[in-house]
């Protein structure tokens, strides 16, 4: 390119970059001193920013590195680059071993439910992996670290992911049908399923995804600012964030706000009692059960403590509905959805919903493919010919597996689509125009 | 049993790569800058892997003799004033502090054993699939299956450590082996400071 026209653009495109990083200094002022709207200074700083400040500093660089390569050797150029890649890599080393060390105690929150044993070893009491932790180690749920001998919530306060959702995305059949529901996830998981569906977040530890600093009180104000009715603590595993879903669950019985916990019952029995008087409704992944199976799919689970987690949930008065995601080959079999279906129905009752939901190939099963519908539909019809309710079947599209039927008259109660309500036939207190009761939250 | 040739095996080679990008600033700048003969180089390539070996299988003895009973503060502890060592190395190699011709600088003996000893330091270093093998190693409380361990994480981790020969055609040019010498400095000096960091945090 002639070099006036790069010489002018170099000129040009300096004086450009006075200005935005003019703009730069004071929006980054601003997000902190609140000289103008922080959430103007948020996004100036963050989102608009910084592509057109680089595409300036390249072009203002244009001419002075066409100088230098015209007055370079190619052999200085490459020993060049081949100094800058040694020197790179051993930045980026330090760079990735400081940022897994960079978070401070500062950064984390006292963890509850643990117990000191000899040398700062702590024995983390949350859920029962029971992980036994030496100072500087992180538990089996990449969210709990011990610090000098005591235990921190490394994600408290994190956010990974932040969704207004159907509520029967959830899904949630028997709770507030139609209406939209808050959700939030941190990172991190006590189980790591290998058909896990939200790895990219529940698979990580905090520093490996962009997370989003917010407050308890910071999330309800959002939560009832976007209009919705409740909260959920999804996505990823939410007992992992133990500390922060309660706290968030306490001011949000206080605002008015319903809770919601979409969880695979991995917690311990204190814990689990100490968090439901303020969660109105819990969603149970019973992934199978048979020990086996969650030997086989999981770190190190076992399916008693998941069973012991939906009695407590159940006796205590919290809505329980149940999902069961039917893998092909795994836990598809006859005999095994029989000995699920009758476990629910002899410890939890007939009234408890439960999911049949549709595998889909995904982090480590890539190998095994989606549930054929037939064998939803079969699993469906074995449930209710076993007594249970109410049975639905989920991640495909089925306008019967979806409808919530009255249990008598067989009217259609709530028809749905997809994640959507068609037709709500049930008044406030959830009665079937028979005046048959359907059980559920419904206001 | 077969856990303990599979496992080694697996890990050093789905994590060798991460080794070698690791071992790359250390080993890099040491084989270019100075110009040798493909067979020399090939030498100086063997003597660090050697030295890889040596670093490995005394921690696969002493971590499987000792298992938990060794903290992680002495581990990060000894990882870390490790690096420095090798830092200095590095740095006393790249401006010319240990040849073969001087007074006051170190003799020909200690140049000829420094690819091992660089090697060697680079083995017990804080590099993440180390840390890996090195956690596996700690359960299983035995001296033999310990020097066991490692010494197959070290074979399938070599694998990818023979192309570094190559680089040795680039120590035939000139402002190769300059900016070497200059990345070796300043390789030397981030790692440098960066161990003196760490060390002066856990005191």
């Amino acid at each position: 390119m002639n070099a006036k026209i790069l010489f002018k653009l170099s000129q040009i495109s300096g004086w450009v970059l006075l200005f935005l990083t003019t703009l730069f200094f004071i929006s980054g002022y601003g997000m902190t001193k609140q000289i103008i709207p922080v959430g103007l200074a948020t996004w100036l700083h963050n989102r608009i920013l910084p592509i057109p400040f680089l595409i300036f500093l390249v072009l203002h660089c244009l001419f002075p590195v066409r100088n230098l390569l015209r007055r370079t050797s190619p052999k200085t150029i490459f020993a060049f680059l081949f100094s800058v890649l040694v020197v790179g890599l051993a930045g980026f080393f330090i760079f990735r071993s400081e940022k897994a060390s960079r978070e401070t105690v500062e950064d984390f929150h006292p963890a509850k439910f643990y117990e000191n044993l000899d040398n700062k070893i702590v024995r983390c009491n949350l859920c029962p992996n029971h992980c036994i932790l030496a100072p500087g180690q992180i538990g089996l749920c990449k969210a709990r670290k011990n610090v000098d001998g005591k235990l921190y919530s490394m994600v408290y306060g994190k956010i990974a992911s932040v969704h207004l959702d159907p509520v029967e995305k959830k899904p949630l059949f028997h709770f507030l049908p139609g209406s939209l529901i808050y959700s939030i996830s941190t990172t991190g998981c006590n189980l790591q399923c290998k058909f896990c569906q939200n790895w990219q977040i529940a698979q990580v530890f905090p520093w490996e995804v962009e997370t989003k600093k917010m407050s308890p009180e910071e999330v309800v104000e959002e939560a009832i600012k976007s209009g919705a009715k409740a909260i959920a603590f999804t996505y990823n595993e939410p007992t992992v964030y133990y500390e922060y879903m309660e706290d968030i669950a306490k001011l949000a019985k206080e605002k008015g706000l319903k809770t919601v916990v979409i969880s695979a019952g991995y917690i311990n029995e204190e814990p689990l009692k100490e968090l439901l008087p303020y969660i109105d409704a819990y969603k149970i992944d019973f992934k199978g059960v048979d020990n086996k199976f969650y030997q086989k799919m999981t770190v190190s689970g076992r399916v008693e403590p998941v069973m012991a987690a939906m009695k407590i949930i159940k006796k205590s008065g919290t809505w329980l509905e149940i999902v069961n995601l039917v893998i092909p080959g795994e836990n598809d079999s006859e005999e095994d959805l029989r000995k699920l279906i009758l476990w629910i129905k002899e410890n939890l009752g007939t009234d408890v919903p439960l999911h049949f939901t549709r595998f889909h190939p995904d982090y480590k099963l890539l190998n095994i493919p989606p549930t054929p519908l037939e064998t939803l539909k079969k699993a469906r019809k074995m449930a209710m010919d076993l007594g249970l309710k109410y049975v639905y079947i989920g991640n495909v599209d089925d306008l019967e597996g979806s409808t919530t039927y009255c249990p008598e008259s067989k009217e259609p109660a709530i028809i749905r689509k997809g994640f959507f309500v068609l037709q709500n036939n049930l008044n406030e207190e959830g009665q079937c125009k028979t005046g048959e009761k359907i059980p559920g939250i419904w206001k | 049993m077969k856990e303990i040739f599979i496992q080694p095996i697996l890990l050093g080679l789905s994590s060798g790569i991460f080794c070698l990008s690791y071992c790359f600033p250390f080993v890099a700048p040491f084989v270019v800058f100075e110009e040798r003969k493909t067979k020399e180089d090939f030498k100086v390539i063997l003597k660090f892997i050697f030295g890889r070996l040596f670093g490995y299988l005394i921690f696969g003895a002493i971590f499987g003799y000792l298992g938990e009973r060794i903290t992680n503060k002495t581990v990060d502890f000894f990882f870390f004033f490790a690096l420095a060592c090798l830092s200095f190395l590095l740095i006393f190699y790249s401006v010319g502090l240990i040849r073969e011709k001087s007074g006051i600088c170190l003799g020909p003996k200690f140049k000829k054993t420094t690819p091992f000893l660089m090697g060697f330091l680079m083995g017990i270093n804080v590099c993440p699939p180390f840390l890996m093998a090195l956690n596996y190693v700690f359960l299983l409380h035995a001296f033999l299956e310990g020097i066991f361990f490692f010494f197959l994480f070290f074979l399938a981790t070599t694998v990818y450590f023979f192309p570094l020969t190559f680089l040795g055609f680039l120590n035939k040019i000139e402002e190769f082996r300059i900016f070497a010498r200059a990345s070796g400095v300043l390789v030397g000096l981030m790692f440098l400071v960066y161990s003196f960091y760490k060390i002066y945090q856990m005191i």
